[in-house]
């Protein structure tokens, strides 16, 4: 029994099926007219794979990382082990509670108390009120709100109530924890936390799973990693060995995204052609992309383009929203535009871009890895110096000093 | 999901220092494993299983069900007091309405309809808040497990405890002007309520369900209790209504109050809350003194034989609604 894994995952899918947008019903009383007009006609769905036969086990002990693009499932993963939602098929055994520090402190009621709201989101989260009588003060004490436990929690600073919220989600006693990388908004001071929490707990012999798109905090924290793609696990093993992997899966994404009719959105316009002009380019020298859309006469309102410029580790580093900018696009003919980035300055290494054609929060047209370029391994700065002085950083800065 | 003992055992070195086995266990690692509860993830969740689930989690739901009335009451002067002089307040304004404006005949009318109304806001409120809950707590229905059974049937705590301070105010009342209950028919309350609370939970877990889906199942939701109100004998009675229908020729159309099982709930507070099953009209317009019938005149026998019908009934209803929440509840998540 002691050898039993900490996870183990058999055969685990999640599919969704997706009507179209027009004809799925959203309210009873279209449902009810559709199925009077159509008695016998079953409406026509689209299955989609969130997850596909995935099987792993995680033994004791372990800080596993979970990598893998935008929608290669996971987060999908994470829920099911967290058991927000369900598989489709397949079965998750775990030797012991599940936690999640998935999003904190959203079982907290504004209008309670901090008291009130300890044992509302401890019991929700699983605790027996007896459990957290008995650690109440840790938690207390952990959060620093000793003052204001009877102080409705609507009037906490965004500081209080979030530690107060982490407090509570730390302390449940779980053998197995998930964290998903919301953990990286709060300040410096509450990620350290965190993630001291997180070693904390894999010594203690428990088991965690981690999904970061930040790679460093992968390799700092976790022993083995996960990689996904499209919703298969393509590797599971040492952390290097899933981030080579990762590296490897631009040419095989973007040559399934060359078929147009597997990419998701509606469909109703397709990208015919997204091309860097370049290559190769320096740091600091402006990065074209070059964008193609088909024309879709029946449709109606404009759209707008989005494209994320993503690192090697499929971190977005820019996000370029052509609505932000007033640029609009009309779908009755085709469109060819360019998108000029001129900052931030890349550090060097292969970047790829996603592609979005969106219309009114529809997504028309998905491209992941649409194109790819990289960067030359010169820093864009006039003095030559040892690496040291340009190697943090998530990217070069455009930055003078100035004697006053 | 959870399954097993849910406080953990100690562990079997522990006895020495059994004072503070759980300090240790956290300290030094997990419990070995086979104290450990198994969490087990199936792509269906079983019946007995759910049932279990909620019952391992019926701390949860005394809790959401105090939040809910304490938010309610929240940010009013008089707080818990409000709920209690709503229904008197009510009671009173059908008195002045219907036995000093309208002249109704019927003696008491208002501790009748109180009676009855009892029984219905208790189904009422509950099937209310129940279509919007799951979409209202969408924040923590996407972000944390637990059995979304009972937000359901936290609206049917709020009910029940909103039930509770009505009954109250019924008997200060009754005391106050020397009104008597049949006693010999009080008994029949726990039944009544109980399968009144199971029939209200099964419609609850349903509604809660098939709104995530389809949004306007509140509205449609409204407009059919609306409806169902009137084809529930509470306003008027149960042998007036039979008595019209036969006049009219449509005596087969009781079936319909039949097949409701508000209907023999509601005559049950009637019968024992309003004291008879009948009354004579004693003003000087009438001579002749001819009983108005109200309810069959059967004896408690028969009352508690029409509850187990009922309560046999709501239970496979609510056996059937966690079937079809468990199939709708998968996609939560991903459709909220």
């Amino acid at each position: 029994m002691e050898s039993s894994p900490a996870v183990a995952v058999t055969g685990l899918s999640k599919s969704y099926r997706i009507a179209h947008h027009a004809d799925a019903p959203v309210t009873a009383t279209e449902a009810l007219l559709a199925r009077l007009r159509h008695p016998l006609t079953r409406m026509e769905r689209e299955t989609f794979d969130a997850l596909h036969d995935v099987t792993f086990e995680i033994p004791w002990g372990s800080v596993v990382g979970l990598i893998g693009r935008n929608g290669a499932g996971k987060s999908t993963l994470l829920k099911i082990l967290t058991r927000i939602t369900a598989p489709s098929a397949g079965r998750v055994v775990m030797g012991g509670r599940v936690g999640s520090l998935l999003e904190i402190g959203t079982g907290f009621h504004p209008e309670l108390t901090g008291r009130e709201n300890v044992y509302l989101n401890g019991t929700l989260l699983g605790m027996r009120r007896t459990e957290i009588r008995r650690r109440f003060d840790e938690i207390v004490a952990f959060a620093g709100v000793e003052r204001f436990l009877d102080t409705q929690v609507k009037r906490y600073s965004t500081g209080m109530y979030v530690r107060l919220a982490f407090a509570v989600a730390a302390h449940l006693e779980s053998e197995v924890m998930a964290v998903d990388e919301v953990l990286a908004v709060g300040d410096a001071d509450f990620q350290a936390k965190c993630l001291e929490k997180l070693r904390e707990v894999a010594q203690g012999g428990r088991t965690v799973i981690l999904v970061s798109h930040q790679a460093q905090t992968i390799v700092d924290l976790c022993d083995s990693a996960l990689y996904l793609e499209r919703g298969r696990l393509r590797f599971q093993g040492p952390v290097d060995g899933a981030l080579e992997e990762y590296r490897n899966s631009y040419r095989r994404i973007r040559e399934a995204g060359l078929d147009a009719s597997s990419r998701p959105g509606s469909g109703e316009l397709r990208f015919t052609s997204v091309r860097s002009r370049r290559d190769l380019y320096g740091a600091d020298e402006e990065k074209v992309i070059e964008l193609e859309v088909s024309a879709n006469p029946e449709l109606a309102g404009r759209y707008w383009l989005v494209a994320h410029v993503l690192d090697d580790l499929g971190a977005v580093v820019a996000q370029c929203d052509s609505r932000v900018l007033g640029f609009w696009l009309e779908p009755d003919r085709p469109a060819s535009c360019q998108l000029h980035l001129r900052t931030p300055w890349l550090k060097p290494g292969s970047y790829t871009v996603d592609a979005f054609a969106v219309r009114a929060s529809d997504r028309i047209d998905v491209w992941q890895a649409a194109t790819h370029f990289d960067v030359l391994p010169d820093p864009p700065y006039p003095v030559a110096t040892a690496t040291e002085a340009t190697d943090r950083g998530m990217v070069f800065a455009d930055f003078t000093f100035e004697r006053c | 999901m959870t399954l097993g003992a849910a406080e953990p055992l100690p562990a079997p070195g522990a006895q020495a220092g059994a004072a503070a086995p759980t300090e240790a266990r956290t300290r030094l690692g997990p419990v070995p494993a086979e104290q450990r509860p198994l969490t087990v993830v199936n792509a269906k969740i079983r019946l007995g299983q759910r049932l279990v689930d909620i019952w391992h989690h019926r701390e949860l739901l005394v809790l959401l069900t105090r939040t809910e009335l304490k938010i309610k009451y929240k940010n009013s002067v008089l707080g818990y007091l409000w709920s209690m002089l709503n229904p008197a307040l009510v009671l009173g304004i059908y008195y002045v309405a219907f036995n000093l404006i309208s002249g109704t005949h019927f003696p008491r009318f208002a501790i009748w309809l109180f009676a009855g109304l009892l029984a219905w806001n208790l189904f009422n409120n509950a099937a209310m808040g129940s279509t919007t809950v799951v979409v209202g707590k969408a924040g923590i229905v996407k972000k944390v497990a637990f059995p979304r059974e009972l937000l359901a049937l936290s609206t049917v705590g709020v009910a029940l405890v909103l039930f509770v301070i009505q009954v109250v105010v019924l008997v200060i009342i009754m005391a106050a002007f020397g009104m008597q209950p049949a006693w010999g028919y009080l008994w029949l309350l726990p039944l009544a309520i109980v399968a009144l609370t199971v029939f209200t939970s099964a419609v609850s877990i349903f509604l809660s369900a098939v709104n995530v889906y389809l949004r306007d199942t509140q509205h449609l939701t409204e407009v059919l209790l609306m409806a169902w109100f009137w084809l529930t004998p509470i306003v008027y009675s149960w042998s007036q209504m039979a008595n019209q229908l036969s006049v009219h020729g449509v005596a087969w159309a009781k079936w319909v109050y039949v097949s409701n099982p508000v209907t023999p709930v509601a005559m049950t507070f009637q019968r024992a809350i309003y004291g008879t099953s009948s009354y004579v009209d004693k003003s000087k317009a009438n001579t002749a003194h001819v009983a108005t019938h109200l309810l069959p005149s059967f004896g408690p026998w028969g009352y508690a034989a029409m509850l187990t019908v009922v309560l046999v009934v709501s239970v496979l209803l609510f056996l059937g609604a966690l079937v079809v929440f468990g199939r709708l509840e998968g996609n939560f998540a991903e459709e909220l």
